[in-house]
């Protein structure tokens, strides 16, 4: 278990942030710049923080007010860089093998010929990283930094630098690879849906600070703020008024939305999901507005609607996906039709 | 009529002028330096309007300076040779070489020194295996010559070569011992003097162990104030010059 | 002089500078090599606050004119420096040694090597030296197998750099070292001492010696090394 209490002051703004991450895979999400690889090398000890504590299995690996602050190579932190970092002089086989030093040299190269067959890299072995592909680099990085037997996985935007096409069976790969580690991971990403699908509890990170945080699918079901809300994709947002404890007033896009869990106090915000909205049906009493829509191709496999209630009012977005044939709208549509915006899809959200 | 009474008056007047403002170029072995410089002194005092202007060096380097164009008046080497040089080459102005001192040789040891030395044999001895003795450097430094000379002599040149540092002039070989960078030098009598709250004179030159010191001098013709180098050369045989040269310990010859 | 042969000039001549020039060459690039590389690992490593303290320090021998490197020497290990005084208890001394042509060369090729090889450090990549440490592996292990081999091409032009600045000193080793034929004569002080001397002709063989020198050994090296990259 890693508990950690950060405060570091960085160009531009103050990294402060505290949480908890249990065994199993913990995402850090945010936007660039917002804090979160600097958290991880704090943790490995590269960084230092201004004040604060991190404790790894009991552990005090840094503490400002005791004055601790072990090296990295104290740490048994596992560090994935995003450029991998191997050694670029070594062979893969040596890039493992200086991990094992102590060791004596029967016993390294037992460990290392396993670690090249669990990652698939036995062909790949006397090969230099210039020679190898990016998911044979990542590969041999991760192997490496197993068998320096970490007693935590840190991944900085491991799938960043791929290409769409090859991301889903990296990051198949990747987590193939960490089934058998027990500690805690870590996993530094932008990318919502990378950390939607691999990691259980995710933390957001926004200017420095946690957004929120909490089990993935909680966070994706109630944001709870406006931060959060944004970084799980929400794209219908909006400041919105508490009228009272079931109804919200929203100005800018020129409607009443009745809630089906009671709003509470502090909420200054409103969010719906694109794909939350749907065309009215003779059943739907409440939420229910016509709107001048416009149509408009989103991806290849999805539409997009502009909703405008009354003139001057912002557009709402409702996407309608799963189309089965790739869209081509000839021209621009336009009409007018009747939606319905389901309560129980209502988001209050504070700042 | 008028035009050549003007040019005659210039002539003469640059002439008067030229003499005024005759600057003597004076180029001296560097042993020399404190003596000539009182002589200098004297003889200004005596005759204003002749500026001497001394250049001390070891005797090769000022030679080689003479062979190269530099504008020199009078020539004071510390030996023969490096008058013949010049002699050979025409640079001298005919009849004017004179013999004009005499010196002896010394070796010299740091004030702080323990090492009994009491002739240059000693130089042989085990006390100086590991360490260093400095001489001019025999091409361009007269008194290196002569330090070899004498070491050939005595049959010790194969033992203390090794152990020969070379200086650019004796001033530099005093230097070395005075700071004790060296266990011994050979230089000059007169040094040895007249520095001997730095060092002390540890030995002479057995007699007939090289070639007499004799320091010739001569109107150099790459100057432009000849007759001035050869008048003040007459003064430096006059008993005003040769008093001073005496008290400096040189020896002088008639 | 005239009328003797090339031939005749050569084999009157005395080698000894040669010999001097190369003992003294090597060990002091050997020695700026190892003085060079540590000092620039050491203020690759340093906080930023005292690199530019001992990143001037280091480089100082550089723009100092090499006589004042020689007189500062000169005062440090002479009889009454402190260096000095300590070897005479020992009963050995500097001043006018062969040991001291290669303190000479060491100390004017050092910056050389320091500069190089800084810059070397510098082009290196941080995350892999930040992977070696979060793997576990000490300093050293770090600096003699990631960094120095990466590092490789300018320890290459470092070493040549060296050996040329060593071999070429002139002015720090005559006053340190002296004028002795056979123990501390470089080839640049049996030019100098020839041509003061004016005996032209030794001064123009060993002027052509050590161009020829200079080279047959930078060339290979630098055609050795040209094909891992600049320095």
């Amino acid at each position: 278990m890693l508990e950690v209490t950060i405060r570091k002051q960085l160009p531009g703004f103050l990294l402060d942030v505290s949480f908890v991450a249990k065994s199993g895979s913990t995402g850090l999400l945010g936007a660039s710049g917002c804090g979160k690889s600097m958290t991880l090398k704090c943790i490995a000890g590269i960084e230092k923080p201004d004040e604060g504590r991190i404790v790894l299995n009991g552990r005090v690996l840094f503490d400002s007010k005791q004055k601790i602050n072990l090296r990295p190579r104290e740490r048994k932190v596992g560090y994935l860089f995003q450029q991998y970092a191997l050694f670029p002089t070594m062979t893969v086989r040596k890039n493992m093998e200086i991990v094992l030093g102590r060791l004596p040299k029967s016993e390294r190269r037992i460990l290392v010929d396993e670690m090249l067959q669990k990652m698939r890299l036995i062909a790949e072995a006397d090969k230099k990283p210039a020679q190898l592909s990016g998911g044979q680099q990542q590969r041999a990085a991760i192997g490496r930094m197993l068998l320096s037997a970490p007693e935590i996985v840190m991944l900085d935007e491991p799938l960043s630098a791929l290409d769409s096409f090859l991301r889903v069976q990296v990051e198949h790969e990747l987590m193939l690879s960490l089934t058998n580690f027990m500690g805690p991971i870590l996993f530094v990403s932008h990318n919502r849906d990378e950390i939607y699908r691999i990691c259980r509890d995710i933390i957001i990170l926004e200017d420095g600070a946690i957004a929120a945080e909490g089990a993935a699918e909680d966070l994706f079901r109630h944001p709870g703020s406006l931060a959060a809300a944004k970084l799980t994709g929400v794209k219908n947002l909006a400041p919105a008024e508490r009228l009272d404890e079931y109804h919200l007033k929203v100005r800018a896009w020129g409607i009443t939305l009745c809630c089906a869990e009671p709003v509470p106090p502090n909420t200054t915000w409103v969010g719906i999901r694109a794909h939350h909205i749907r065309s009215r049906l003779p059943e739907d009493t409440v939420n229910c507005y016509t709107f001048d829509v416009e149509r408009k191709e989103s991806q290849p496999f999805s539409i997009l609607e502009y909703l405008t209630h009354r003139a001057g009012c912002d557009a709402m977005l409702h996407l309608i996906p799963g189309q089965m044939d790739p869209v081509f709208l000839s021209g621009q549509e336009h009409f007018t039709a009747d939606y319905h915006i389901p309560p129980e899809r209502i988001m209050p959200l504070s700042d | 009529m008028k035009l050549k009474s003007l040019l005659v008056t210039a002539v003469v007047g640059v002439g008067i002028l030229s003499a005024y403002c005759a600057d003597v170029s004076v180029s001296a072995a560097v042993s020399l330096k404190e003596c000539l410089n009182e002589i200098i002194a004297n003889y200004q005092s005596a005759a204003p309007g002749v500026k001497i202007i001394p250049n001390y060096d070891a005797s090769g380097k000022l030679q080689m300076q003479i062979e190269n164009g530099a504008p020199v008046d009078l020539f004071i080497s510390a030996n023969q040779d490096k008058m013949d040089l010049l002699e050979n080459k025409g640079l001298l102005q005919k009849g004017s070489r004179t013999d004009l001192l005499e010196n002896k040789v010394v070796l010299i040891v740091p004030l702080s020194s323990a090492l009994k030395v009491t002739s240059f044999k000693d130089l042989a001895l085990a006390e100086f295996k590991e360490k260093s003795i400095a001489i001019g450097d025999p091409q361009v430094v007269p008194a290196g010559k002569y330090a070899l000379e004498i070491l050939q002599k005595l049959g010790i040149e194969s033992v203390v070569k090794p152990k020969l540092v070379y200086a650019q002039n004796v001033r530099a070989v005093l230097t070395y011992v005075a700071q004790n960078e060296v266990a011994a030098g050979i230089i000059y009598e007169t040094d040895g003097v007249l520095f001997k709250d730095k060092v002390k004179i540890a030995a002479y030159a057995p007699a007939g162990s090289h070639t007499p010191v004799v320091y010739p001098a001569a109107v150099v013709t790459t100057g432009k104030a000849a007759k001035d180098g050869a008048a003040f050369l007459a003064y430096l045989k006059t008993p005003a010059a040769t008093e001073i040269f005496k008290k400096y310990g040189f020896g002088t010859i008639r | 002089m005239g009328d003797a042969t090339l031939l005749d000039e050569l084999t009157k001549t005395d080698w000894s500078p040669l010999w001097v020039s190369l003992k003294t060459g090597t060990c002091a690039t050997a020695f700026s090599f190892v003085f060079g590389t540590f000092a620039a690992w050491l203020v690759f490593r340093c906080s930023r606050k005292y690199r530019a303290w001992w990143d001037g320090l280091f480089t100082l021998p550089l723009v100092l004119p090499p006589t004042v490197v020689g007189f500062l020497l000169l005062v440090f290990f002479g009889w009454n420096g402190p260096a000095g005084k300590l070897l005479r208890h020992f009963g050995m001394r500097v001043i006018f040694s062969w040991e001291a042509t290669v303190i000479a060369g060491t100390v004017v090729a050092f910056p050389l090597v320091y500069r190089i090889m800084r810059a070397s450090f510098e082009q290196i990549d941080p995350v892999i030296v930040n992977a070696g440490r979060t793997l576990g592996l000490s300093e050293l292990t770090i600096f003699f197998r990631i960094m120095l081999p990466v590092a490789f091409p300018g320890c290459l032009a470092g070493i040549v750099l060296g050996f040329a600045r060593a071999l070429g000193e002139f002015g720090a080793t005559l006053m340190i070292a002296g004028n002795i034929p056979g123990v501390t004569q470089t080839i640049p002080i049996a030019i100098w001492s020839n041509a003061e001397g004016g005996n032209m002709t030794a001064a123009t063989i060993w002027v052509s010696v050590i161009i020829l020198f200079s080279f047959l050994v930078i060339l290979p090296l630098n055609l050795w090394g040209g094909g891992k990259g600049n320095a």
